[in-house]
């Protein structure tokens, strides 16, 4: 039993490392990670430089009180007796000779702007320029479209994961050299599938995570359930379909088999909800609180790792 | 050491229906041995060290390696053996090092580091031994590979052509070390179907055509039997006569 553990944890250690290894993985990996922490910094990099300049230019003439009313609003003032040119040059926000306001753009900080002086005045009405920050809510059901579409992405790559591991490393001879070591003729295949699943459940979590940070994910836990268990079950299906298939020999069939198999996963899901949000892959599309999926997912690891020393291990 | 008796083994194909790859094969190999297991492709050697190696199960007949029964008992059979594919078997992103460290815990090794260590430096191949398996030449591979096999000193070593791939000089280098590993009493079955290349490494071979045994002998007694001067000549006599 201790032989086998630590034959097992030396084998997935093994195939992570390898995998990690193969920059192909590590882009696959690592670009929906990249794509978010891109979009972050663009965002923040479009509103640094849209933000405008909130420098007010009060016209020579003004009355005293302007400045200071300016500060208190939170603007940056500097002199000047030319009420146009600075403005369309966009070297100021606006100018103002504490009655008039000359502005190049409207936003927010214009409204703030209009608000301070009129609020001198006594006016009777003010802007409202509260702005409309986007529904939280609104931004939280497309995150989760977004999450669905890389989920879907990801259990493709499970499902790659799974069925080529095994297939390419049949070709190479590296699963007949492990499958001649003192251990059942599941565990090869078993490793690889925990290794595969191990990687991609992390980078998922890491990728909705991010996208929660950005956008809001509604129920973001639940997602990263349904990734995780979406992923090891396509890679399950792989391992399960693999057969004695290599990648130069009769891999097309196994591959059409698993893609069929998600395919009929997804409708079948579909059709009944109510199994549906119990069923790894089907519930990324469905919704649920993702615990089941999850643990269906990771059972079906060392039932496919069964069926493949049944079917491909000894022939 | 390795017995085989009356082995069969089919396969289905879709192109040529059903294909007898073993028939009815026997032999015995004895400790401290090399048995050369010749024949042309598609002669049934690869299936044969298959079975011994227990990743094949035979249609009818027995084996044994060192006591063991592959078929019943596969876990006792593979401590006993080490399997030596044609392909070599290498993941090409991890380095030889940690190949042979890992098979080396996996076998249950005592203090596997270090035994993994001084089994490349015995294959020679420490100088390379940290770069990625994919990076190294086909004799560097097989020096790993070889390390890989008798890190845990199994008493039988299955080579499945062994010199594929090599230039003049790894051939011998591989050859040699053959040698050598059935000298620390280890039975060792090679297969191959470049006959030259073995005739001096040999002490005993079995011809195999059509999955069968068609002669067995010292390689004097096979060159004797057929009046033949070299065992590429005794094979094309025993398997091919005019």
């Amino acid at each position: 039993m201790r032989r086998s553990a630590s034959a097992l944890a030396g084998l997935t250690y093994a195939h992570a490392l390898s995998l990690l290894r193969e920059a192909l993985v590590r882009r696959s990996l690592g670009w929906p990670v990249a794509l978010v922490i891109g979009t972050l910094l663009a965002v923040v990099a479009v509103t640094t430089v849209r933000r405008g300049n909130p420098t007010v230019l009060v016209l020579d003439g003004a009355p005293a009180w302007v400045e200071p009313t300016l500060h208190d609003a939170g603007f940056a003032t500097v002199r000047g007796s030319d009420p146009v040119g600075p403005v369309q040059r966009e070297v100021v926000l606006a100018s103002t000779d504490g009655h008039q306001l000359n502005l190049g753009r409207g936003g927010p900080d214009a409204g703030r702007l209009e608000i301070a002086l009129r609020r001198h005045h006594g006016s009777t009405w003010l802007p409202d320029v509260e702005g409309s920050l986007p529904d939280l809510r609104t931004t939280e059901i497309g995150g989760r479209r977004i999450c669905r579409l890389l989920g879907g992405l990801y259990a493709l790559y499970g499902a790659v994961f799974g069925l080529g591991a095994l297939a390419r490393d049949r070709d190479e001879g590296t699963l007949d050299a492990e499958l001649t070591l003192p251990i059942g003729s599941w565990m090869p295949a078993f490793a690889r599938w925990l290794a595969a699943s191990l990687l991609l459940g992390l980078s998922w979590a890491v990728a909705v995570g991010m996208i929660d940070a950005l956008l809001g994910v509604r129920d973001a836990g639940a997602m990263v359930r349904d990734g995780i268990g979406a992923t090891a079950a396509a890679a399950a299906l792989g391992v399960a379909a693999v057969g004695r298939a290599g990648l130069k020999a009769s891999f097309s069939g196994p591959f059409t088999a698993v893609a069929a198999g998600i395919a009929g996963i997804v409708a079948f899901g579909t059709t009944w909800p109510g199994w549906g949000r119990h069923l790894p892959i089907a519930s990324m599309v469905l919704g649920g609180d993702g615990w089941s999926p999850m643990f269906v997912g990771w059972a079906l690891g060392p039932l496919a790792a069964v069926l493949f020393a049944w079917r491909g291990g000894r022939t | 050491m390795i017995d085989v008796t009356d082995l069969h083994k089919s396969f289905k194909t879709r192109e040529r229906g059903e294909v007898r790859a073993v028939a009815g094969l026997s032999f015995h190999v004895r400790a401290g041995e090399v048995y050369g297991l010749l024949g042309p492709n598609g002669a049934g050697k690869t299936t044969t060290l298959r079975i011994l190696a227990t990743l094949a199960l035979p249609d009818r007949g027995t084996v044994r390696v060192d006591g063991r029964d592959p078929v019943a008992d596969p876990i006792g059979a593979r401590e006993r053996l080490a399997w030596v594919p044609a392909e070599g078997g290498l993941p090409p992103r991890l380095s030889g090092r940690e190949v042979v460290r890992l098979f080396a815990r996996i076998q249950g090794v005592a203090d596997p580091d270090r035994v993994a260590d001084e089994t490349l430096d015995r294959m020679g191949a420490t100088p390379f031994a940290d770069r990625p398996c994919g990076d190294l030449s086909t004799g560097m591979k097989r020096r790993v590979v070889l390390a890989r096999a008798l890190v845990h000193r199994p008493a039988a070593l299955l080579l499945d052509e062994p010199t594929d791939g090599l230039d003049v000089m790894g051939r011998r280098d591989v050859l040699g070390l053959v040698r050598s590993l059935a000298a620390d009493g280890r039975a060792v079955i090679l297969s191959s179907h470049v006959m030259g290349e073995v005739e001096r490494v040999v002490d005993r071979a079995g011809i195999v055509a059509g999955g069968q045994l068609v002669a067995e002998g010292t390689v004097a007694e096979l060159l004797a039997r057929t009046g033949t001067a070299t065992l590429d000549d005794a094979f094309m006599a025993l398997v091919a006569p005019p």
